[in-house]
Order: structure tokens, then C-alpha cells, then sequence
């Protein structure tokens, strides 16, 4: 149902951004489509930020590069004539992106040296919440400036919800705008009125009170000499919005058949609807939605000659294709519903329960070509 | 097995995502409660919007900070970081007055909201508060929790958060706290974790890992959930006659099928050996959402009638 149209999102646009809930299958989705893409000519990206194990091995791929990384033409095309298309794949680290960030933005390497090095920075890049957001939508960005490639698939972090890429930036501007970073620093400003000295001294006795004194001192140490880097990062949040909801983007939401992960997915298409950007439809992954589900057992039938076990077992066989049946036509009624509310050119495609076939390339070529057949 | 988890204090259940971990959260609160204990479902989440699929599974009206009432001894509550911070900025503040000031400056609210890792202490803190309080009779009001965590990742990130934070700010009020609530979770008769995991190589390798990170972080982990486990139709007689029958058919779908439940098998088998922990296996179900949870924790609920037939057995 609608391949064709999925593989004309793959020709037409130049980003496609995966969404839903974790645990999906949105960074595999994300890699087929890819292959699929790069297969049918264009230059492809696929952005992803921590990845299964399992699919860097398919890949080819380091565990994570400062860089893209080519996938070999002769693995691309192993099956089928060779074309002009290429597949670079970036798995994201989000500590590299961030620091990069930092001597981007600091008015010197030393200082921006020193801000690497300093206690909490450690602390910061790993655990404040945005870091992996702020790394994918600042390299996709980046990548949409340099007009190197022609189509760029997004596999939008593990988050629960995915369009923290676009909000996290944001948050992590406001945390470290002027104002705030100017109330803990050490000294005191000039500037400000009464209002704000009280709201100093009010920050000044929670601080000592709630964090003790030693580790404030270093806080404001930090917060110092992190203030005011962030002001370039704002901007590129506003433009990296607008491209999203631009007729060259398309969101796909990525959705298994359990029920929490088609909550999700509702949702997420609301507050794609909410904030203008471009629903393009869903992938229905995980699911029995495929026509090549167990049927005929009896066919083994012919075969048994007389043998008890033989006969038993093909007896279970049957039992299992009830059940495999059943789920086969409950997942396709659901795929039914998906498509039945559709915006006018969105589309509802189901992928296959992959299983262990994806431990080869080949088993990517074969998910992408069932996607997107052209 | 069940009845030694409804008599802790706290039971994290952890897990990927996909792997059923939500579900598995309301169907053991909901089994709890009805092994009748007054049980506390709350949602620890990082991103505190949209919808609460917890909620929806336990058919929770009012999704917020709030404990609400779902069913008799069955309460729910989504954790906020905003509420951890005021509880945690009234206690430690010499005057309430301070603490509504520093709640209603802009900056620090702000400062809150996004510095590091302070949001995640947030909802740590309103958990533990809400582990803590008691009744006018000193009982506790919520003598069992039960806690979705978030996705591993985070899960783990929120398991190391009291030692990093206790390694950066060892004293103060914060350093206090923390060294508390590391205590209450590392200890093994008040706190039990609990593993989702699926009967595929992906997961179970996953699960693995988190079990050693666990270990590490010294939490108890008590318990493995390998969930969605395909019924086996085959004795070994019969398996093995079905893979003659293949090999002299030809192409047929039956491999698939024999191969789904050869890799189910291997997985379940690897979990065993290598978990150092009880595995409990779940059947896979063709229900999805609330009738999955509700059926899962039928399955943990002992049957009465069952109990009183045998009990009625010479």
C-alpha cells in the first residue's frame, strides 16, 4: 500500500525526519530508507545519534566517527546495476558535536579549553537534558547550510518525545541566556534595578543554603565562563525551524502496533500539525501487515508418509498459521484505520518484523525495497 | 516470587523501549493492589508533556503532579521536577518565605528547569517524598510504589545521578538527602528492580547490560521479565520431524515460523544463564493496551477459585 508514494518522498525531498516512540524501529526505518534512497540516485545522508549495536555492524560502521562515513558502492550495489546515488551514514556523538560547539562559539581556543576542562562541564554534557537534541538538530542544520547532499534522513534521538530536537536548543539558550547567567556570576553588576539586586540576593542565600558553599563558588565559576556563548546557537534554532516546515521536509512517523506506541504517534502528529511542519504519514513497523505470513501448512502434508511425529507436527504448524493469520489481519485493519484519516498525500506503509534478517546489509536493501518499491 | 516484590517498598521496573515495560509497570501495580496492597503508580519521566500512556493503560483520569485515586488501593501520580524542587527547597530553607521568593524568581526557576541533571533530581526528590509520607496512625500512606522508569538510557543516567551528584556536593542539604535516598534504593529488602526484556538477540544482549550496570550502581536487581514469549506447539519429536519435512519441501513459510521460534528459544535460554537474577516469562498475547495489562496482571494475581478448589481437595 503506497510504496510508490514513499519512494516519491525519497526522490523529492531533501529532509525526512523519523519520529516516535523509543523502541520502534525509527533508526532502522531511518537506514533502509536510506539505503533505499541512495539506490534510486540521490546523495543520502542518514543522521542518526546512538544506535543499535547490531545495525552499526550492518553497516560497516565504527562504533561513532567524527565524521559521515561512506558506505563502499560495491555493498551498496551488491545486487542490482550500479548508479550515481551514495550513502554516507553519521552516527552522531553527541560529546564531540558539543565541544565542537564550544570552540565554535568562544572567543578563543583557550577559553574554550578551559571550559572543557572544567569539572562540570563533564557533569553538563552528560546529563543535562538536550544535549543529544541540541547534537542532531546543530549537525542537521549544518548539513542543510553546505547543500553537500541531496536528501538527509534524521533519526530524531531515543527520547520519548521526539521533537525535543527542535525545543531542547531552546532550553538549553535559556538556561545560559545573559540574564540568567549574569545573576550567578561572582560579581555584581552595575546594572540591573532594585528588582533584580533582590532577585540576586535571593539566588545568593538558595545557592549557599540548598548547594553549600564550596560548590556554588565553582558553579558561578562555570556558569561565567559559559554565559554568553550561547546567543549564535538561538538563531540557528529559528532557522533550522523554518526549513523543517518547508515544502522540501517531510516528518514520517515511525509506530509499532502496541497501543502506547500509537498514542504516541497521535500525539506527535497533533504537535506537528500544532507547529506547522509537514505530517508526510506512518510507518507501521514491527507489524504482520505483509501478505507472506505462515499459510498452508497441509501443504507439508504430502510429505508426512505415515510418520506420527510428522503428522503432529504439522497439526502444530496449523496452529501456529491460526495465530500468525490472526495477527496478520488484525495488524492490517489497524494499518486501514492509520490511512483511513490521512491529510491529502500523506501515506500509511507497513514494514515487515525484521527479526534476525538484518544482520546483513542485504537484509536493509531488501526492508527498503519493501518500503519504498519503485 | 510475586508476593516477595509486593512486600518491598519500591519495585522500579526498567527496560529498552518497546520491550513492554509500561504495560508490565500498570500490570504489576494492578496486581499489587489487588493482592491487596495500597500501591502508588508513578510515572518518572524526563519529558513531563503529552500524553501518559501509564495513565491511559490504568485508565487514569487526571495525569499530573497530583496523586490521584484510579481504583480501590490503586493510585496514581506522573512526577514533576517542579514539585521535587519545592518540596526540596522547603525543607532545606531555613524560612518557607525563601523558598517561595526562590520559586518565584525567574532566573532560578529557569536554572531549575534546565541545569544540569537538576530536573532529574527533581523527580527523584518528589519520589522519595512521596515514599516517605505517612498517615496520622505513622503507617505509610503508600506501602508499595511502583515505578515506570524511563527508557534505559535514561533509566541508567537517573541510577548514577545520587552518586555523581554526592561525588561533586558532598555536603549541604543536597548531599544529605542524596546520601538517603541512595541508601533506601541500594538496599535490597526496601527496593527491587525489575528487567523487561524480549525474547530476541537485541534485547536480551541490552538487558545484559543493564543488569552489570546495575550491579555497579549496586541496585538490587530482583527480578527479569522476559516478555511477549511465542507459544511452542512443538515436542521434540515433532520439531525435528517438521525440519525433515522442510528440507524435502522446499521454500515454505513453516521455516520463518520454526526460525521466530528457534531465536525466541535461544534468547530465553541466554537470559537464564547469563542473569544473575529469577526470570519470570510472560506469555505473547494478541491484545494490545489496557486489556494487555489487565490480562498480565491477572496472570501475577494467584486465582482464588482455584486456590479454594484445591483447598477443597481431600
Amino acid at each position: 500500500m503506497s510504496t510508490g508514494e514513499l519512494r516519491h518522498l525519497l526522490l523529492s525531498k531533501r529532509v525526512i525526519v523519523l519520529c516516535g516512540a523509543g523502541g520502534v524501529g525509527k533508526t532502522t526505518t531511518a537506514a533502509a530508507l536510506g539505503v533505499a534512497a541512495a539506490r534510486a540516485g540521490r546523495k543520502v545522508l542518514v543522521l542518526t545519534i546512538d544506535p543499535a549495536r547490531r545495525l552499526a555492524e550492518t553497516m560497516g560502521l565504527q562504533e561513532s566517527g567524527a565524521e559521515p562515513t561512506p558506505i563502499p558502492p560495491e555493498r551498496l550495489f551488491a545486487t542490482g546495476p550500479a548508479g550515481p546515488g551514495r550513502l554516507d551514514v553519521w552516527m552522531l556523538d553527541p560529546r564531540a558535536v558539543f565541544e565542537r560547539m564550544v570552540f565554535r562559539l568562544a572567543p578563543s581556543p583557550d577559553a574554550a579549553r578551559a571550559i572543557v576542562d572544567h569539572r562540570l562541564y563533564r557533569f553538563l554534557s552528560e546529563l543535562v537534558a538536550g544535549v543529544q537534541e541540541y547534537a542532531a538538530a546543530e549537525a542537521l542544520d549544518a548539513f542543510l547550510s553546505e547543500r553537500h547532499y541531496e536528501l538527509i534522513l534524521l533519526d530524531t534521538p531515543p527520547s520519548r518525545h521526539a521533537l525535543d530536537f527542535l525545543d531542547a536548543p531552546g532550553r538549553l539558550a535559556r538556561f545560559l541566556d545573559d540574564r540568567v547567567v549574569s545573576l550567578f556570576a561572582a560579581e555584581r553588576h552595575a546594572r540591573g534595578g532594585r528588582l533584580w539586586h533582590g532577585a540576586q540576593a535571593v539566588v545568593d542565600r538558595v545557592l549557599s543554603g540548598v548547594f553549600g558553599a564550596r560548590f556554588t563558588h565553582e558553579l558561578r565559576g562555570f556558569i561565567g565562563a559559559f554565559g554568553g556563548l550561547f546567543a549564535g546557537m538561538r538563531l540557528h534554532t529559528k532557522r533550522l525551524r523554518q526549513r523543517l516546515a518547508s515544502p522540501d521536509a517531510a516528518f514520517l512517523l515511525v509506530t509499532s502496533p502496541e497501543s502506547t506506541s500509537l498514542h504516541e504517534a497521535a500525539w506527535f502528529r497533533e504537535t506537528l500539525e500544532a507547529r506547522g511542519l509537514p505530517f508526510a504519514g506512518y510507518v507501521l513497523n514491527r507489524s504482520w501487515a505483509h501478505d507472506d505470513v505462515l499459510t498452508v501448512p497441509e501443504a507439508l502434508l504430502e510429505h508426512t508418509r505415515g510418520d506420527r511425529h510428522a503428522e503432529s507436527a504439522v497439526k502444530a504448524l496449523s496452529r501456529l498459521a491460526a495465530t500468525e493469520q490472526a495477527r496478520a489481519a488484525s495488524h492490517l485493519s489497524l494499518l486501514r484505520r492509520l490511512a483511513e484519516h490521512l491529510p491529502p498525500g500523506a501515506l500509511a506503509v507497513a514494514a515487515p518484523d525484521t527479526g534476525a534478517e538484518l544482520e546483513e546489509f542485504s537484509g536493509l536493501v531488501r526492508l527498503g525495497d519493501a518500503l519504498a518499491a519503485g | 516470587m510475586l508476593e516477595a516484590l509486593w512486600d518491598k517498598r519500591a519495585l522500579l521496573v526498567s527496560g529498552k523501549g518497546g520491550v513492554g515495560k509500561t504495560t508490565l509497570a500498570a500490570a504489576l501495580a494492578v496486581a499489587a493492589a489487588r493482592s491487596g496492597r495500597t500501591v502508588l503508580l508513578a510515572e518518572l519521566s524526563p519529558e513531563e508533556e503529552g500524553p501518559s500512556p501509564l495513565a491511559a493503560l490504568v485508565g487514569a483520569r487526571g495525569v499530573g503532579p497530583r496523586v490521584t485515586r484510579v481504583r480501590p488501593g490503586l493510585d496514581f501520580v506522573r512526577l514533576s521536577a517542579a514539585e521535587g524542587h519545592r518540596d526540596f527547597l522547603e525543607k532545606a530553607l531555613p524560612a518557607r518565605w525563601l523558598a517561595e521568593a526562590a520559586l518565584r524568581t525567574r532566573a532560578l526557576r529557569r536554572f531549575l528547569e534546565a541545569g544540569p541533571a537538576l530536573r532529574e533530581m527533581g523527580l527523584m526528590y518528589q519520589l522519595l517524598t512521596l515514599l516517605w509520607r505517612t498517615r496520622p496512625d505513622g503507617r505509610y500512606v503508600h506501602p508499595l510504589t511502583v515505578v515506570d522508569l524511563p527508557a534505559t538510557g535514561h533509566a541508567l543516567a537517573l541510577a548514577a545521578l545520587p552518586q555523581r551528584v554526592l561525588a561533586l556536593m558532598p555536603g549541604g542539604p543536597i548531599g544529605r538527602d542524596v546520601r538517603e535516598g541512595l541508601d533506601f534504593l541500594q538496599d535490597p529488602v526496601r527496593t527491587a528492580v525489575a528487567l523487561t526484556s524480549l525474547p530476541e538477540p537485541l534485547p536480551v544482549s541490552e538487558s545484559l547490560h543493564v543488569a552489570s550496570e546495575l550491579r555497579r550502581l549496586e541496585l538490587p536487581l530482583s527480578v527479569a521479565v522476559l516478555n511477549r514469549m511465542p507459544e511452542d506447539p512443538f515436542t521434540a519429536e515433532s520439531r525435528a520431524a517438521l525440519r525433515r519435512l522442510l528440507a524435502v519441501h522446499g521454500p515454505h513459510q513453516g521455516a520463518h515460523a520454526l526460525a521466530r521460534l528457534d531465536r525466541a528459544r535461544a534468547a530465553s535460554v541466554r537470559l537464564r544463564r547469563e542473569l544473575r537474577a529469577p526470570l519470570l516469562t510472560l506469555p505473547e498475547l494478541d491484545v494490545t493496551g489496557p486489556a494487555l495489562a489487565e490480562a498480565l496482571s491477572e496472570a501475577f494475581t494467584p486465582r482464588r477459585e482455584g486456590a479454594r478448589g484445591q483447598e477443597a481437595l481431600p
